[in-house]
């Protein structure tokens, strides 16, 4: 390769640097990324992010834990971790089936359950803590079935 | 300017250029086995992907290997351990997706500039020296500018919340924070572990009444912007350079991302006169010896770099 192409490699190289945190605010905002990743060097711009789930029966009530072996809810709490890890990196990327595979599972008597997302957030404005469900939120599940937005699947 | 010639940099990159060819290639030799140093120690010190079992050890050790084997080399074999050592930490930060750190990145970028670049040849010497030095004003005018775009720092309310809920923080502003707000601020936490704390929701608001708190909250990100454009003048490159690492040690004392800090320390000592690169070699070796060994449980972990 001749040295002025490799200026220019080196060059174009840069340039993709310095502009490609423009394009990582546009999809922060418009996807809802971690900021802290993807490269556009805006970590410790904002506090980490939590996320919470509710999971309920067709009744509304909370599922009984208490009847869940050690086993189950080993299985339940890695399928919840797994989706957490994807949601807080991209939200459209992670889904939900395993997590609710593992909560029903323990509950044959149910046909479906309903899981409530919360995000759990410093709101910038007023610099508290606020908890809001999340957009798409609640996803029914019915066994065998899958799931989708108000469990209409 | 350096003393290169007309033509060795494209014009947007001619004030990076370094001032000294013999100099300048010495410097980035020993540039080059730090980094090769950092590859290994951080592989050792991360936890493997998605690429696990014999395909994950083989790819770790292998990256270990060539890294340390590029730190021994001769020259010649130094480059060619570079350039088998990129893809090898491309495909381990693909293999960390979705959650890949900034810093890793910043290697990569870093390691793949000089697999390109031999710095024995003069003009590919100085245009590696300014795509390096390039990199990291890039990195730190846009750690400034995602500050003020993300409107987290202009009140306190980012490092107020870190303040009062990372122990390590809480640590570094107990000095400037009234005891009394900060006593309000951890008081909305629920322990969850030994250094983190868990704020209830509702909790806040994380502001400080504290002008000094306030001024060091912005002079945050004025300083990473500041400092990373006069990176780019040469007159006032090598004070930029020991401002940047003075910064960058004092946002490591609650930040406490070691070797991010080791990195961008190594990378900023690229601009300053000198071989600093050579001399504190043997300090940075030891340094990741030691997160090695200590990570491994074979000597005990310093408070700092408990995470």
């Amino acid at each position: 390769m001749s040295y002025r192409a490799k200026q220019r490699v080196v060059a174009g190289a840069l340039v993709v640097l310095a502009l490609w945190p423009l394009a990582h605010v546009a999809l922060v905002r418009a996807l809802d990324l971690n900021p802290w990743n993807w490269f556009g060097w805006a970590m410790y711009t904002t506090p980490p992010k939590r996320l919470t789930a509710s999971v309920v029966d067709p009744d509304g009530r909370p599922l009984d834990r208490s009847r869940m072996t050690p086993a189950q809810t080993s299985r339940m709490l890695d399928a919840y971790a797994a989706f957490s890890d994807w949601y807080m990196e991209i939200p459209a990327a992670a889904s939900l089936d395993d997590f609710a595979s593992s909560c029903l599972q323990p509950f044959p008597e149910h046909e479906s359950i309903t899981i409530h997302l919360y995000g759990i957030s410093v709101d910038r404005r007023t610099a508290t803590v606020t908890k809001q469900e999340v957009e798409g939120s609640p996803w029914v599940y019915r066994r065998g079935g899958g799931g989708g937005d108000d469990g209409e699947r | 300017m350096g003393q290169h010639g007309p033509g060795v940099l494209p014009p947007g990159l001619r004030t990076l250029g370094p001032s000294g060819g013999a100099t300048n290639a010495t410097r980035l030799a020993w540039f080059r086995r730090v980094l090769l140093v950092h590859v290994a120690a951080r592989t050792l010190l991360t936890e493997p992907g998605w690429v696990v079992g014999e395909y994950g050890a083989l790819l770790r050790w292998a990256t270990v290997g060539v890294a340390l084997a590029g730190v021994l080399a001769p020259h010649g074999g130094a480059l060619k351990c570079t350039r088998i050592a990129c893809p090898l930490v491309l495909v381990s930060a693909l293999s960390a997706f979705p959650d890949n750190a900034n810093h890793v990145f910043l290697e990569f970028v870093l390691l793949a500039f000089l697999a390109f670049l031999d710095e024995r040849d003069e003009r590919e010497g100085v245009l590696l020296c300014a795509a390096l030095r390039g990199t990291v004003a890039i990195v730190l005018v846009w750690s400034g500018l995602q500050k003020v775009i993300h409107g987290t720092y202009f009140d306190g309310q980012f490092l107020a919340y870190m303040a009062a809920t990372k122990t390590w923080f809480t640590e570094v502003f107990q000095h400037v924070v009234p005891d009394a707000e900060l006593h309000r601020l951890t008081a909305f936490n629920e322990r969850l572990d030994g250094s983190t704390w868990q704020p209830a929701v509702g909790a806040g608001p994380y502001r400080v009444d504290s002008v000094l708190f306030v001024a060091l909250s912005n002079a945050v990100y004025v300083l990473e912007i500041a400092v990373g454009l006069l990176l780019l003048l040469p007159r006032t490159r090598a004070a930029a350079a020991l401002a940047g690492i003075a910064m960058v040690v004092f946002i490591e004392l609650g930040a406490r991302e070691i070797v991010f800090g080791i990195l961008i320390v190594n990378a900023l000592a690229l601009s300053l006169r000198g071989d600093a690169p050579r001399r504190m070699f043997p300090y940075w070796t030891a340094v990741y010896a030691y997160l090695v060994l200590a990570a491994r449980e074979l000597v005990p972990m310093v408070p700092y770099a408990s995470s």
